[in-house]
This record gives C-alpha cells, sequence and structure tokens, in this order.
C-alpha cells in the first residue's frame, strides 16, 4: 500500500478544520451565508461583522497558535533531547503569565489593546532571559542547566503569581485565572498580525536549522563532526522556540499539550528528520487547534470551555492509541 | 603533515590532573595510527584535541598546517570524520536517516539532497553491507550493526582523515576482527589517513602502520607497532606483567600473566 503524502492529508485536514470554525458558532449562519460574507467587499450586515470580525480572526489565531506552540516543542524536544520537553518548560508562559496577572492586577491590564500581549511578551521573554543567563556558563549552553533552570525559575513566577492573586480581589482573580488557561476568544487583527509575524519567520529558520537539529538529536560531539555548529545552533533553536513560545502565550495565553503532543505524534507517523518534521509539525499543530478549537465552540454552547482542557481531552486518547499501536517514542 | 600535536596539555574543569600532558605528535598522511593505553590515559582526549573538538590549555594543534581553531566545523568536517565511541539517540532514526547525517557538511543548512548525496549514501550503506536494513530503525540493530551504520556516517562524509574511538568495543571477537579488517580494506582503497583509539594490541599491531603509547597523559612511545609493544613498555603503561608473543603476520599478542604480589 502506498502511503499517502503527509503535506497532503495534514493540509487537507487544515483546510477541513478552517471550514469548521468558519461555519461553527452561536448565531446561525447557513454556508451561504459564511461565503458571502467572506466574499462581499464593503457591506456592512450583521453575517460579515461576525464572519470577518469574530469568526475569521479566532480561526486564523487558532491555526498560528497551534503551528508556533508544536514547532516551539518540536525544538526544544531536539535542542534539550527530552521528550517532556514542551514549549513552556523553560518558563516563557509562567514569566508571561506573571506580567499579564501583574498587569491584570494593577488594572492596566483592563486598558485593551494591545497592552496584556505586549506585557505577556515582555515577561515571557524577560524569563528566557533569566534562564539563559544562567545556563550560559564559560560560552557554552548547557542543555542540562537550562532545563534545571527553566524549572526553577517556572517554580519562582508560579510563586509570585500565587502572592499577586491572593492580594487580588475577586473580578481580578476571575481574569487572571482565565488568562492561564488560555483562550483564543478576542484575538484582534493586530495581534494576529504580531502573531505571524513571529511565526513565520522563525518556522522557516527553525526548518534551516533542521539538518543540524538532527545532529544534535545524537549528542553535540557527533553534531560536531559532522560539521555543525554546536553552541551556535543551540542558541538559535533556544531563541527560535522561545520566540515562537512567547508570542503564542502573549496573545492567547497558556495553552497545554499541543506543543507536546503534536511533534511526537508526527514523529510517530512520519520519522524524526527535522527537515521533514518542522513543516509537518507546523501544518499538523495548525490543523490540531483550529479543529480542537471549532469543536469546543460546537460542545460549549454558552459557557467557554478552556482550549486547553480540549486539547487534553482529545489529545490524550489520540496519543495513548498512537503510542501502543506504535510502541514507544 | 596532517596533524601536528605541539606540547597539548588537557586539563579538563574539577579535574585532579591534566588529561594530556605536554603530548607532541605527528600524524602523516596515509598512515594508519593506532593510539593504545589504559583507561583514562588521554586516548579520547588527543583524539578530540586532533579534530578541534577540545581546545588544548597549552601547546597548539595544527591539521594540514593551520590551527584547528581557525577551521570551521564545516570545513573540518569535509577533510576528517569521526566514529566515537558511543551515541544515544534521543529519538528513533532509521540507518539511512543516520548515515545520510554525513552529508551535512556538504549540504549545509538549507540545501536539498542532490542525487549525488543519495549515491554517495547508497555507497556507503554497501560498502558496510547494510543496504538491506536501510530503512530499519538504528534501535532494532545488533551492536555490530550499529557499529557498521556508524562506520557508512563517516564514510559517506567522504573525507580524507578517518578518527575511530574504540570501533569494536562491545563487539565480540569475530566482528572485532571483521571490522578492522574492513576498516583496512575501505581506507587503502582509499588512500585515507586513519586514527584508531583501541584497547585490542593485538590487531592493533596487526592492523596498523604505527601506534602511540599513551600512559597517564603523556605519549609514552611511538613508532612502528613491533618497536613499542614490548613487554616492559606495555607493563608499565598498563601497570600489569605480561608476555608478549610476535606471531608474525597475525601481529604482536599480549598476554596477561598473573598480578605479582609483593612479599
Amino acid at each position: 500500500m502506498r502511503r499517502a503524502n503527509p503535506y497532503v492529508v495534514l493540509s487537507a485536514l487544515l483546510v477541513v478544520g478552517c471550514w469548521l470554525g468558519l461555519f461553527i458558532g452561536p448565531a446561525d449562519l447557513s454556508p451561504g451565508d459564511v461565503l458571502a460574507a467572506l466574499r462581499s467587499g464593503g457591506e456592512d450586515d450583521v453575517a460579515r461583522r461576525i464572519v470577518m470580525g469574530l469568526r475569521l480572526p479566532r480561526v486564523v489565531a487558532a491555526l498560528f497558535v497551534g503551528a508556533s506552540l508544536s514547532v516551539s516543542g518540536a525544538v526544544f524536544q531536539a535542542l534539550l533531547r527530552n521528550p517532556l520537553a514542551e514549549p513552556y518548560l523553560l518558563g516563557v508562559s509562567s514569566g508571561a503569565a506573571l506580567a499579564a496577572v501583574g498587569a491584570i492586577a494593577l488594572g492596566i491590564g483592563a486598558m485593551g489593546g494591545l497592552i496584556l500581549p505586549l506585557a505577556a511578551l515582555a515577561g515571557g521573554l524577560a524569563a528566557i532571559s533569566i534562564v539563559f543567563t544562567v545556563a550560559r556558563v564559560s560560552d557554552r549552553l548547557d542543555t542540562r542547566v537550562l532545563i534545571l533552570a527553566g524549572v526553577v525559575v517556572s517554580a519562582f513566577f508560579g510563586a509570585c503569581i500565587t502572592l499577586v492573586l491572593v492580594f487580588s480581589p475577586a473580578e481580578t482573580l476571575r481574569s487572571a485565572f482565565f488568562w492561564t488557561l488560555g483562550s483564543l476568544s478576542g484575538i484582534s487583527w493586530n495581534m494576529n498580525a504580531v502573531l505571524i509575524a513571529y511565526t513565520i519567520p522563525a518556522t522557516v529558520a527553525a526548518w534551516g536549522l533542521g539538518r543540524h537539529l538532527d545532529a544534535l538529536a545524537l549528542g553535540e560531539e557527533t553534531a560536531a563532526s559532522v560539521g555543525t555548529e554546536v553552541e551556535t545552533v543551540k542558541r538559535t533553536a533556544f531563541l527560535l522556540a522561545s520566540l515562537l513560545a512567547a508570542a503564542t502565550v502573549s496573545v492567547a495565553g497558556v495553552i497545554g499539550f499541543v506543543g507536546l503532543v503534536v511533534p511526537h505524534a508526527v514523529r510517530l507517523l512520519w520519522g524524526s528528520a527535522h527537515r521533514q518534521l518542522i513543516p509537518l509539525t507546523f501544518l499538523a499543530g495548525a490543523a490540531a487547534l483550529v479543529i480542537t478549537d471549532s469543536g469546543a465552540r460546537a460542545l460549549g454552547g454558552p459557557v467557554e470551555i478552556p482550549i486547553g482542557v480540549v486539547t487534553a481531552f482529545l489529545g490524550v486518547p489520540f496519543f495513548l492509541v498512537l503510542l501502543r499501536r506504535k510502541g514507544g517514542v | 603533515m596532517s596533524f601536528v600535536v605541539n606540547g597539548v596539555t588537557v586539563r579538563y574543569a574539577g579535574a585532579s590532573s591534566p588529561a594530556l600532558i605536554d603530548a607532541s605528535l605527528e600524524f602523516a598522511p596515509g598512515v594508519h595510527t593506532a593510539i593504545l593505553g589504559p583507561n583514562g590515559a588521554g586516548k579520547s582526549t588527543l583524539l578530540r584535541v586532533l579534530l578541534g573538538l577540545i581546545r588544548p590549555d597549552a601547546g597548539e594543534v595544527r591539521f594540514e598546517g593551520r590551527l584547528t581553531s581557525a577551521w570551521t566545523r564545516r570545513e573540518m568536517a569535509r577533510r576528517t570524520a569521526l566514529v566515537s565511541a558511543g551515541e544515544e539517540f534521543a529519538f528513533p532514526v532509521t540507518v539511512r536517516e543516520l548515515v545520510a547525517m554525513g552529508r551535512t557538511p556538504h549540504l549545509g543548512s538549507w540545501r536539498a539532497e542532490r542525487p549525488l548525496d543519495r549515491e554517495v549514501v547508497r555507497q556507503a550503506l554497501h560498502d558496510v553491507d547494510l543496504l538491506d536494513l536501510a530503512h530499519r530503525s538504528v534501535s532494532t540493530l545488533s551492536a555490530g550493526e550499529l557499529q557498521r551504520a556508524r562506520l557508512a556516517r563517516a564514510l559517506a562524509q567522504e573525507s580524507d582523515h578517518l578518527l575511530l574511538d574504540e570501533p569494536t568495543a562491545h563487539l565480540d571477537l569475530g566482528h572485532e576482527l571483521a571490522t578492522f579488517e574492513r576498516i583496512e580494506q575501505l581506507t587503502q582503497g582509499k588512500q585515507l589517513t586513519t586514527i584508531t583509539v583501541t584497547h585490542n594490541l593485538n590487531l592493533a599491531s596487526r592492523f596498523s602502520d604505527r601506534v602511540v603509547l599513551l600512559s597517564s597523559g603523556r605519549v609514552t612511545a611511538a613508532g612502528e607497532p613491533r618497536q613499542v609493544l614490548v613487554a616492559e613498555r606495555i607493563e608499565e603503561a598498563f601497570g600489569c606483567p605480561v608476555e608478549v608473543r610476535d606471531l608474525a603476520e597475525l601481529g604482536v599478542l599480549a598476554v596477561p600473566t598473573a598480578k605479582k604480589t609483593s612479599e
């Protein structure tokens, strides 16, 4: 049996997911209404406002958040040589969450616009700078120290968040809580633009590292012996994966599981060569989150189920079945 | 000269004594050199210093007349290939993927595999008799097959210098001999300069043109196998009494005898 081209399979899934995302929602729009809204030029009716103002930006956000998290996870797993690595392992999420919760608690988060995302981005970047500085010993980046430093910095920021929340009124507590659960609602075109500006170049750069990530998976010495500038590649990979994670956290909060499971699923199905893994992971992550988010909206009704809960509910069984069928990571 | 090592000392952070002390050696092109010595004598360190993977704390190392620190990794990988003692696979890779990594210095970051690269990989797999296993996961290979796959990766680099760190570790008698025979056959055909770290004195004396004996970080002897591998030198280096027999074309055999107990 000839196996289907993975790029075709995943692209088809992504297209299906995008259509679902545009059709599903509380407002009862027919496929004709949606198509008309997408095609209409300047007419400003209800359908157009729902499709172009709410559903399409949400689908675009889900696509790029899913893709970024998955590529970030794949790069972190290769860099740290650790199958448990995921985008939030090294403290990006806790740094971003602390900054966001702080902004909410101080009241400036409610001012809207890009303030909350930018605060979160700054927090995430601050966290990775600390981790990077700690793990850099005499011009070398020690990946074992990197993991430990990341986990410790995460724990510290987590404690800081708890402290802020304890002294916060209930309303702040609720919005901060929802932020840390992650959400794809209310992502504006401006936020999407920022996200895309990070995602596309970082993914292309990660693809360019592919051959070196393959070599690094065999150890630093082997990588150096086949011509990889190990320290440069490690620094670049860390920077790219962290930026991708920070960009997603800043617009969508913390969405667990996608960045851990999607790269593994792609590896199990189509192998671990990174020049193929990176683009496939991009497509698979995009499709996974777009479809999951559509499903969450279809099921949830008036209450929005946090997207991270849905990714876990759908992802865990899928991944366990895959693990058992293929036997091992 | 391929490699020139001049007064090199390497001290690892936290180690009580240097791993390599004031080592000076030359490696001529086309010669097969075996590096011998007890555990911790500095054999692997010497190999890594030659490749520029470790910077010496004192002294200098030149490859083709140029300081190793002045070579980029990519330039170096086109001229030298390393078969290291052990690698752990963080993720499952197939035999072909492992061997294809040897094309990295020729392809760089962006270029896709060309027909030429695929042919080199195929030839390397053929050279080590692994064509049939090309699409197997490396985790399913035996120790001998895995070692051959890693040798094939080094061959796929098409470098004219081949450095091997204990290529026969974990291999039985027959596979050990097969490995040395294969290396000899492959390197003589291609005029490669070969440097092999090994614990097998017998096969080293039989298959190499020259041996270097290390002990406690110092080069204690270098020269033709029969001149270096004499009982007193081996006893001094390895700290155990040996009987040495010259087996003519089968090389030199050193057999440890009973450890002398002080009365």
